[in-house]
Order: structure tokens, then C-alpha cells, then sequence
């Protein structure tokens, strides 16, 4: 799977946990993009991904990713 | 010395969420409470340590709740079921429980809820008055000292478990006490062995 796959499918996750059908992201997007996106819908993102891909984030990525390209990054090493 | 600007530019490097929600909980600080929040900062720094650390104290707090706020999404329980695993991991890990402190109290300037709870806790501190004022659980003694400073009892108590909080109380209290005819004192001890009462 590509970056660009993987977006893809985040951002169908990013709908859902947001509950937004409209919403697009972008590599360069970043909480202060998304209204809603806080430190709790953060935690309820990463065990969404987590349970979408089936991997597993390490507590200082969870806090350390800076926009939804590092998120991706992430992802694409892992699976 | 570093100040709540320099504070914020810590968590500004570290976490994008925080960085969010802090520009917009700080601005709810009135200037008594901001002249509070840049003190408390500078007696940290005094006696504990520099700004980084201190910012790493309140990133413990934040992805302690952020890690515990996922196990429970992920098993429906609380990964700690007894005061066993809490008094080993938490109470008596002195290091942890340090950081953890210093982070509790800079969140009780930082973090919304706490602000709300903290100005609900001084209006009604004043209000009270009476004989023994008793605190389980002090933490670093925040509200403790809300309590010595506010309210009108003869005597207060704060007890805890934790040796490092017992040490914190007593070092706030100490230089943040402004009412010198309080009479006050902290215990380190099991609140639940008061068996012949208080």
C-alpha cells in the first residue's frame, strides 16, 4: 500500500471519528485544521488507525505527530 | 528564569494538540491567577527543576491520561483494579510521583476544568469556618493551600500516603502561606490508619 492509499484510508477514518463527510486532509494538515480535534478525538484517531492498519503506535508518536503526513509516515512503516 | 511565554514555546515543540488547547485555556486566566501560574513556575524552577523538565513533568500527566484514556477505549477497564498496583507504580515511585505532581499543579492553571473547579473551591473556602480542616491526598498542596490561605478554621490538616507528596505539601506551604497565624501541618501516613480517629 502507497502513501497515497493510506491517506486515502485515513481520511475515510478521520471522517468517522469526526463524524464530517466532508472533511479532506491533506498531508499538511494538523489539529489546528479541525475544530473538534483535541487531545480526547486524538486518542480516539489513534485507536482507529490502530485498529484499521492492525498496528500499533508507541505513546511519544501519539504525542508527537505534528500533521497528518508524520501520521502517515508512521503508518506506511509499520504495515 | 523561564516564564509561562517560555513555558507554552516548550510545548509548543513537543505536542501540536496541547499547543491547541493551551492558547486558548490560558487566555481564560484572570491576572491574579497568570500572576499565580508565572510564581508557581518560578518556585518550581527554584527548588525542583528548569523549564524543559518541567515541561516534560506536565507531558507526563497529559500522556498518562492520553495512555489510560486508550486502554480504556481499547478493554473497557482500568489497567490498575487495586491500591496495591497504584502504591507501587504511583505513591511510592518517588521519581514518577514528583513529576506527576509538579504537572497536576501546573494543569490546575492550564487546564479549563481545573480553573473553573479551582475559583468554585476559593469562593466557597472563604465561606467556611470552624475547627479542623482535614485534606487526604494533598498532591503538592494546591488546594491545601487555597484552604490555609482562605478559609477560617482553627486548625489544618493535610494527610498522604505519598512520602514525596507530603515533602511537596510542606515545601509549598512554606513559601507560599500567607497567613501566618494559620496553624497547619502535613502527616505522611495511610489516612485509613487513623483507627482511634483523627
Amino acid at each position: 500500500m502507497d502513501k497515497k492509499e493510506i491517506l486515502a484510508r485515513v481520511n475515510e477514518i478521520f471522517k468517522e471519528v469526526f463524524d464530517d463527510e466532508t472533511l479532506v486532509i491533506t498531508e499538511e494538515t494538523t489539529a489546528q485544521d479541525i475544530e473538534d480535534w483535541d487531545s480526547f478525538e486524538h486518542i480516539n484517531l489513534i485507536v482507529a488507525i490502530e485498529q484499521n492498519f492492525k498496528i500499533k503506535f508507541v505513546m511519544e508518536e501519539v504525542s508527537g505527530m505534528k500533521n497528518v503526513g508524520e501520521m502517515i509516515n508512521i503508518i506506511a512503516g509499520r504495515i | 528564569m523561564g516564564t509561562v511565554s517560555d513555558f507554552f514555546e516548550e510545548v509548543k515543540k513537543r505536542d501540536i494538540q496541547q499547543c491547541k488547547y493551551l492558547e486558548s485555556s490560558l487566555k481564560m486566566l484572570n491576572p491574579e491567577e497568570m500572576l499565580m501560574l508565572e510564581r508557581i513556575l518560578e518556585f518550581f524552577q527554584e527548588n525542583y527543576c528548569g523549564l524543559t523538565e518541567l515541561a516534560e513533568a506536565y507531558f507526563q500527566v497529559v500522556d498518562n491520561i492520553r495512555e489510560e484514556t486508550k486502554y480504556f477505549l481499547e478493554t473497557g477497564k482500568y489497567r490498575n483494579s487495586s491500591y496495591k498496583e497504584v502504591a507501587e507504580t504511583v505513591y511510592f515511585n518517588e521519581s514518577y510521583m514528583e513529576r506527576y505532581m509538579l504537572g497536576l499543579v501546573l494543569s490546575d492553571y492550564m487546564w479549563t476544568q481545573h480553573v473553573y473547579m479551582t475559583r468554585w473551591l476559593k469562593e466557597r473556602l472563604v465561606k467556611i469556618k470552624g475547627k479542623r480542616y482535614l485534606e487526604v491526598g494533598p498532591g503538592f498542596g494546591y488546594y491545601f493551600l487555597l484552604a490555609v490561605n482562605g478559609a477560617g478554621f482553627e486548625e489544618y490538616r493535610a494527610v498522604d500516603v505519598s512520602p514525596k507528596s507530603a515533602e511537596g505539601t510542606e515545601k509549598f506551604l512554606h513559601y507560599f502561606c500567607r497567613n501566618p497565624k494559620a496553624k497547619w501541618s502535613v502527616e505522611c501516613k495511610n489516612f485509613f490508619e487513623y483507627a482511634g480517629g483523627i
